[in-house]
């Protein structure tokens, strides 16, 4: 009996010693943060946003790139994304770290989404709890954009979505199809919008804050078919009469180096930026370093279907009102504008190595405008998509240059313009053929032809000089079922076609091994990956050449 | 009253049993060969079956009627038949040479119930005079541990492994336990790291506090049955330091005292050519463009070139003359000059200048008290200019017998080491070409071998645009260390029963480390951050600040007056519990014997590291600071911290059992369990908790009854052990749960900065501890009455939840992640062979020979590494092969530029265009493992009369290493170069008799801006190893104790004079080495290697 009682007591105080022991074993092992606050979620989100980037993998898939010739070097990436290729190598643009760093942005955003819960989701939590929306939206988006095709209301429920993770920790596998996707992302968007709140934000520019929240919103439902939601959130973020938020780019004609240009650019103070995101890159590299040459923006591109190129508001160097006309610097055969330059921290000062970053400007009031007045044309308003155009040229050009002057756009002068333009051939074998005016294939929406046409045909290359670089033009491409093809020195050029498989980038080899579904890419003999392999974190510097 | 009380239930003891008049006799037994106590004595009273047996401490009571003998018994001891008396000493004598005690740490066990892998040694057999800290001196002592000198310098821990590697990306570090207590190290720095020269490794040693001269013996537990009870600390082996204690009965005052002198290195032991020959590479260079006015003269490092033309170019208005007139004659003699310098650095660098180290030690005991007390005093003026050290230890072991029941057991130590060190900053790697290196490295000895015999040591020279001189450099940039280290410890034992001991032990330790760097405003360093003498300097000068706010404005100082005061505090503060219970018992006349011991351990260890970077202090001016704001913004902007606080908290909590059962002391089995758990992994409870085992047992031989009869004296003594254990290791990492932390997101502008919180460490729910089963046979025998001893062990190690990479699908935040899913195999042999091969008593020869084998390879590894970690010097690893193993490039010969060429990924011949941040490594070439496979030694131990001889060589086999990086794609007026330069490619032609690349010229060097891969891939190629395969002269040493006849009337006890050599010469090493010593990494910072010296010890007893 007391033999029992003192087994009893034995178990209970071994039981007693062990709880206590679990509290005393709670203690952090280091200075790790705890996300226990309201002030601390805000914080976290600081992290929510990817740190690299997809721009420069889509730019070089897209039309604005030609291949100049195997006498220029190129990266392994540059030549697998310039054919439609799967990337087989990893650098700080490839799909490997795109990838990463989202999910990584995602991941983080569900941490902050669970704390707020966890805090029991007080209306003090509201800001954050919509940036952290946001966030994970925008990273789904952005990916989207790159590994999945343009959304087509037909098509949607067949093409591949991507893993859409709500809790943090949580892996998962199954990638959905694009329908459920961009049904997600509209329900986060939807969610966060009512809940904004500028509050907690210590640098609203490098956040979600409310424009750039509706700026978000406005591009995802323009690219989801809903145009009277575009148009409502554009409004939102920029106002009915945008002209003050505009960025007056005759303030860049002034400034004499790259530097100052892009310093300007990329300033918080500028209204026209709603939203920045820093990121690990060498696009700004790319642009002007001799390695990246070989596929890069060729001056006969710049000057047959860029800024040089015939329009409204003139044309070439000299007689035409557009600003951006002179803002581009590289050589003949890598033209650039001064927008995504390289900042370059350095850590170790004797080796001179260091990281290099860009600050890529995801959301500016330009390009909302577009958004607008694209919805508006797809919605035949055409008077207010004239007017959102020509509040676009009014703070893109100038009054006066040369024998040109700035237009005022009516529906005449643009189906003018457009109809005496004839289309790029599908084939292109001869720079001489470049114009700025492709056959749409539009994916589950349609164009008709005369106004509509023209008055998109307009929008598209206004969107194409504002996001040059940025990749979203071939967005634009893979949405309209543009046409194009890309030369290949010393054999046929290759031809994107409208709905192209290959407009969804082929996810990285990596999460294919882990048991993610591939994208459905044509098989292509492959060779084994070799790469010019820029992961690390530190890079030497290199001067501009 | 104590003793009234004492008394009285001696007297009730008395009654309850025995009728008859009997004397109550007490005793203790003590073994002849080291003093100690006997545990575990028989003690019977002739012609009857009961008896008892001796405590811990040694002591007996029994009755004895009157005119009955006892008899004191011990395996392997021989008995002794004596008539009792109270208070009397038996002094047991040896019949086995082999120990009684096992010390674990926890509790001290018969050697005949212990049926793990352990090894004994002697304090003052393994000491190594004139060398202040105690773990180097373990090398080649014990058969399966390894010690790697991998630098010199006071305060780094060696690289110590008991049984290789345990490990692939944790530091396989022993555990030290000192009197119980377990040695936290103030900062962790791993394996690999410890040969990497950064200051952070001149506290490394948990144990360099440790005065050599107050420790008693190390015993070193090495399989997992004798670890199991420390259980998930132990993996990688523990080491068990016990202190000298007082002892009953006498005092004793000794003094030591160790004069060292320390050789300087010569030229003779190196490859670096001499002036002349240094002379003639600068003339092909000047010949091949790239010595020039226009290159040297604003070149941000100069030598003898740069300052001709600086002084070519200074004008004296007073005079009217330029220092150097510009004429060919002017010019030659100065280069002539220069060409027969031949200047000695390691002259000027080093010192023979003698180190010493005094230690007084007092001891004194009775029954009831027993007190040790030591003080000690090394002063080590410095092998190299700029590094003293200056230590004062003290150490304080008082023993209390309260009661016959009740012992207290108090220590405390104290220690405090100053110690200068030349400055320096951390190492990095280049990752895209591959090139290691060090700001602003003046260290001595890698300055002495790296730096040209032309210059004059007294002139200034061009380093980083700023005049540099390495007396004044060395004078004016230096490291303060100061070390405080102190730990004290009680332990309360009580003994209600015989059988039952039940004990607490509570230990305190602190330790605090204050690292300063003085960076003076006349030191290279400081002035560096100001030279902008002309345009091109200041747009060359890296250390100047472009305000990217202000535009088209010009690089400015941000140091423009004083220097740097930077300083690094390192603080511990640990206490530990521990509560045991142990059960002794033997039934039926010692037929059975039990041993249970049990208890719960608490440990808890708080770290911090702050830093603090000074600007502007002004060194000349009272120690003023005078800062430019600006200093902070280029901070701010790059994203630096000028001040940093990190913790960490370490909670462990334990409870641990053991139990053995002997049958007559022939056939043994133990079980031990521990349970274990960590706050490591954060909050996660999942993995918290880790059970550990071992199951072993063992069978003496030699008390079978028949054992005598069939072998006689032949074999004496033979043990066959076996066990099988699990033991752990807490994780390299620690993301059981997502690690959050704070962080400055990189801005291009400071006024959109913004402090936040991001995911450093995705959580990995399944992340637990990496464990090892171990399965151990070891034989023990000895021969011809013990004469000689041979002990054998061989093991099977199968490590596994290790930590390594892992490839995710990504969508919980990343693709790769570290988790348990790496394994790797492993087992050796460990062979010591002891022989008395002359035993006369004049005259005695004994012999050890220590060999062990071990060999590591990993099963299981998704290996994700770049080439350029793949071809470190320290190397890593791939599935199949040793857990540290050496790659290179493939060396496919010269081409015919005399350019290096190799194979690259692609399969390709090239010569630079490699690519050493892939991941593709399979092209790399296999060169061997970098931890050496065999260790050993072999001691010779003469005595004639007072004399002894001690001859010790240890050896080391099985590992390759990496030469040092000679070469480079462009050479200046300060490189010096070694002798194979003279056979370098000069014609084409060349390639086909020589593999030493051909110096670069300058076309060459603009056709490639590459052209520096190919010499940092051919400094990491084949052509660039050596075995690491080595017998050294460790110890010679000669030994005088004088007769006592003749310090008797001196009132002095004992008296004897040591001279020793030590790490006197390399019998063996491979010829590749040309003197680089293969035990040492050359890395530069705060490294130098260990010197070859002549230590006199003089050693009094009073």
């Amino acid at each position: 009996m007391i033999m029992k009682k003192y087994i009893g007591l034995s178990i209970m105080a071994m039981g007693l010693a062990l709880t206590s022991c679990n509290d005393y074993l709670d203690t952090l092992p280091d200075d790790r943060a705890e996300v226990d606050t309201e002030k601390k979620i805000a914080q976290l989100l600081v992290s929510a946003y990817p740190g690299h980037s997809a721009d420069y993998m889509m730019e070089m898939a897209s039309d604005n790139v030609k291949d100049n010739g195997s006498q220029y070097t190129a990266q392994d990436y540059q030549t697998y994304m310039y054919r439609w290729e799967p990337i087989l190598t990893t650098s700080w643009e490839s799909p490997q770290w795109v990838w990463n760093s989202h999910y990584t942005a995602i991941a983080t955003a569900n941490e902050a989404l669970a704390a707020i819960e966890k805090a029991g989701s007080p209306a003090s939590l509201n800001g954050p709890k919509a940036e952290a929306l946001l966030c994970r939206a925008f990273a789904m988006f952005r990916m989207s954009n790159a590994f999945c095709m343009a959304y087509d209301p037909e098509k949607a429920s067949e093409y591949l979505g991507l893993p859409y993770p709500t809790a943090p920790g949580v892996s998962v596998e199954d990638r959905g199809t694009l329908q459920q996707l961009y049904e997600k992302i509209d329900a986060d968007i939807e969610e966060a919008l009512p809940l904004l709140d500028d509050a907690h934000l210590n640098s609203p520019k490098y956040h979600f804050n409310s424009k750039a929240a509706y700026a978000f919103a406005a591009r995802f439902n323009l690219y989801y078919h809903n145009y009277d939601k575009a148009i409502k959130y554009a409004t939102s973020a920029i106002g009915s009469n945008p002209l003050g938020v505009l960025r007056n780019y005759a303030q860049y004609l002034t400034l004499a180096g790259v530097d100052d240009i892009n310093n300007a650019y990329v300033s918080a103070s500028e209204p026209a930026n709603l939203m920045m995101v820093t990121a690990n890159s060498l696009i700004g590299r790319a642009q002007s370093s001799s390695s990246y040459r070989r596929y890069a923006c060729h001056y006969n591109i710049w000057q047959r279907e860029l800024s040089w190129a015939a329009m409204p508001w003139g044309s070439g160097s000299t007689n035409n009102t557009l600003c951006m006309r002179l803002l581009y610097g590289g050589a003949n055969e890598s033209v650039y504008m001064p927008y995504m330059v390289e900042f370059f921290a350095v850590t170790d000062k004797v080796a001179n190595t260091g990281t290099p970053y860009i600050v890529d400007v995801m959301f500016k009031a330009d390009e909302t405008l577009l958004v607008r007045a694209e919805a508006y044309t797809l919605k035949k308003q055409y008077d207010k998509a004239l007017e959102d155009m020509n509040y676009w040229v009014t703070s893109h050009c100038e009054a006066k240059k040369g024998t040109a002057t700035r237009p005022v756009l009516t529906e005449d002068i643009i189906n003018n313009t457009f109809d005496n333009i004839s289309y790029t051939p599908d084939t292109l074998y001869t720079d001489q053929q470049r114009t700025p005016k492709k056959q749409l294939h539009p994916q589950g929406f349609t164009v008709e032809p005369g106004t509509q046409e023209n008055m998109i045909q307009m929008v598209l290359h206004m969107r194409r000089l504002e996001t040059w670089q940025q990749g979203l033009r071939f967005q634009d491409l893979k949405r309209y079922g543009i046409v194009f093809s890309h030369n290949i020195d010393g054999s046929d050029p290759i031809v994107f076609k409208a709905g192209d498989l290959r407009g969804a980038i082929q996810i990285p080899q990596d999460a294919i091994k882990a048991g993610i579904e591939p994208n459905n890419y044509e098989e292509k003999t492959t060779t084994a990956p070799s790469d010019e392999d820029q992961e690390e974190r530190q890079v030497r510097r290199e001067s501009a050449d | 009253m104590k003793k009234r009380l004492t008394m009285f239930l001696a007297c009730l003891f008395l009654t309850m049993g025995v009728a008859m008049a009997q004397t109550k006799v007490t005793g203790t037994v003590i073994s002849a060969e080291d003093n100690e106590p006997i545990i575990g004595a028989t003690v019977l009273v002739q012609g009857q079956k009961s008896g008892t047996v001796t405590d811990t401490n040694g002591h007996f009571t029994i009755s004895v009627p009157a005119g009955k003998k006892l008899s004191i018994s011990y395996i392997g001891m021989e008995t002794q038949t004596v008539s009792p008396k109270n208070g009397m000493k038996i002094v047991l004598q040896n019949t086995a040479a082999v120990e009684e005690v096992v010390v674990t740490g926890m509790q001290k066990m018969d050697k005949r119930l212990f049926t793990g892998a352990t090894s004994k040694i002697d304090a003052d057999k393994a000491k190594i005079d004139g060398v202040a800290d105690i773990s180097r001196s373990l090398e080649g002592r014990v058969a399966g541990v390894s010690v790697q000198n991998v630098s010199g310098t006071f305060g780094t821990a060696p690289k110590i492994r008991v049984r290789g590697a345990t490990s692939i990306y944790g530091s396989s570090k022993p555990l030290w336990v000192v009197d119980g207590v377990i040695m936290e190290d103030v900062t962790e720095v791993d394996a690999d790291a410890l040969s990497s020269g950064d200051a952070a490794t001149l506290i490394s040693s948990a144990i360099a506090g440790l005065n050599s001269d107050d420790i008693e013996s190390f015993q070193i537990l090495k399989d997992g049955s004798a670890t199991s009870i420390y259980g998930a600390r132990a993996m990688a082996g523990v080491i068990v330091v016990t202190t000298k204690k007082g002892k009953v009965g006498s005092t004793r005052i000794n003094y030591t005292g160790e004069y060292t002198m320390r050789l300087k290195p010569s030229y003779s032991q190196f490859n670096i050519m001499n002036s002349q020959d240094q002379m003639g590479i600068y003339q092909e260079l000047e010949n091949n463009g790239l010595i020039s006015f226009a290159r040297t003269y604003r070149a941000s490092s100069s030598g003898v070139y740069g300052k001709m033309y600086h002084l070519l170019n200074t004008y004296d208005p007073t005079t009217g003359t330029y220092a150097l007139e510009n004429t060919l004659a002017a010019r030659n003699a100065y280069l002539q000059e220069a060409e027969m310098r031949n200047t000695d650095w390691f002259d000027e660098l080093f010192s023979t200048e003698i180190m010493h180290n005094h230690s007084i030690s007092m001891s004194t005991g009775t029954d009831k008290a027993q007190y040790y007390t030591s003080f000690s005093y090394m002063n080590d003026p410095g092998w190299t200019e700029s590094s003293k050290v200056e230590r004062f230890t003290t150490n304080i072991n008082a023993n209390f017998n309260i009661s016959k029941k009740v012992t207290v057991n108090l220590i405390g130590n104290a220690s405090y080491r100053k110690q200068l060190a030349p400055g320096t900053t951390s190492q990095s790697t280049n990752a895209v070409t591959g090139e290691t290196s060090r700001d602003f490295d003046i260290n001595p000895y890698s300055y002495a071998l790296n730096t040209s015999r032309t210059l004059d040591p007294n002139a200034f020279y061009v380093r980083n645009y700023a005049p540099f001189n390495i007396h004044n450099e060395l004078a004016n940039n230096y490291i303060d260390l100061d070390v405080i280290d102190m730990k004290i410890q009680g332990e309360l034992k009580y003994k209600p029963i015989r059988q039952v001991e039940l004990s607490v032990l509570g230990a305190y330790k602190f330790s605090t480390t204050t690292q300063a760097t003085h960076i003076k405003e006349n030191s290279n360093m400081a002035m560096s951050f100001r030279m902008m003498d002309d345009a091109t300097m200041r747009d060359a000068n890296p250390w100047l600040y472009t305000d990217p706010d202000d535009a088209n404005s010009l690089p400015i100082s941000v140091l423009p007056n004083g220097g740097f005061y930077n300083e690094t505090k390192y603080k511990m503060n640990n206490w530990s519990f521990r509560a045991t219970a142990s059960y002794n018992d033997a039934f039926m006349n010692d037929t059975h014997i039990i041993n249970l011991f049990g208890g719960m351990e608490i440990n808890n260890t708080d770290r911090s590291r702050s830093n603090y970077d000074g600007i502007g202090m002004q060194y000349d001016m009272g120690y003023l600071p005078s800062y430019d704001y600006r200093y902070f913004k280029q901070s701010s902007e790059q994203n630096a911290q000028y001040y940093g606080l990190s913790n960490s908290y370490g909670r462990e909590v334990s409870f641990f059992g053991t139990a053995t059962y002997s049958y007559k002391g022939r056939y043994t089995v133990n079980g031990t369990v521990r349970y274990e758990g960590s706050n490591r992994l954060g909050k996660a409870t999942s993995a918290r908790w880790l059970p550990t085992w071992n199951v072993s047992a063992a069978w003496n031989a030699h008390e079978e009854p028949w054992f005598k009869e069939t072998f006689k004296s032949a074999l004496t003594h033979a043990t066959l052990k076996a066990s099988y254990s699990l033991t752990g290791d807490k994780p390299a990492t620690n993301n059981a749960q997502v690690i959050i932390q704070s962080f400055n997101p990189w801005r291009p502008f400071t006024n959109v900065k913004e402090s936040g919180l991001e995911i450093y460490d995705f959580a990995n729910p399944d992340l637990t501890y990496e464990k090892k089963h171990e399965f151990n046979i070891g034989v023990d025998l000895g021969f011809l009455n013990n004469r000689i001893n041979v002990q054998f062990d061989w093991y099977r190690r199968n490590n596994f939840d290790l930590i390594g990479p892992r490839t995710t699908n990504g969508t919980t935040g990343t693709l790769r992640d570290y988790a348990n899913v790496a394994s790797m195999r492993s087992h050796g042999e460990e062979l010591s062979i002891s022989t008395k091969n002359i035993l006369t008593k004049d005259f005695q020869w004994s012999t050890d020979f220590i060999f062990s084998h071990v060999k590591t390879k990993v099963t299981e590894l998704d290996t994700y590494t770049r080439v350029i970690s793949m071809i470190s010097n320290t190397g890593f690893t791939m599935p199949g092969y040793a857990y540290r193993s050496l790659f290179s490039m493939d060396f496919k010969g010269l081409n015919e530029n005399g350019i290096p060429t190799f194979i690259n990924t692609d399969g390709e011949l090239t010569t630079s265009n490699i690519n050493f941040q892939a991941y593709d490594t399979d092209y790399l070439i296999y060169e061997g493992p970098t931890d050496p496979t065999i260790t050993g030694s072999l001691g010779n131990t003469f005595k004639w009369k007072g004399f002894t001889l001690n001859i010790f060589a240890t050896y080391s086999f099985g590992n390759v290493l990496r030469l040092d990086p000679a070469f480079h794609a462009s050479y200046s007026d300060l490189d010096a170069t070694p002798k194979e330069f003279k056979n370098r490619w000069t014609m084409a032609g060349d390639e086909k008799y020589t593999n030493i690349p051909a110096i670069a010229d300058l076309r060459m060097l603009q056709n490639d801006s590459r052209l520096s891969y190919a010499y940092n891939a051919y400094n990491k190629s084949t052509a660039r190893v050596a075995k690491g395969d080595f017998i050294r002269m460790k110890e010679i040493s000669l030994s005088y104790d004088f007769p006592k006849a003749w310090i008797t009337p001196l009132h002095v006890n004992s008296l004897s004079a040591k001279l020793q050599a030590t790490n006197l010469f390399l019998i063996y090493a491979d010829k590749k080495l040309n003197g680089q010593d293969p035990e040492f990494f050359n890395t530069g910072g705060v490294a130098v290697p260990m010197p070859r010296q002549f230590t006199f010890t003089l050693r009094v007893g009073l």
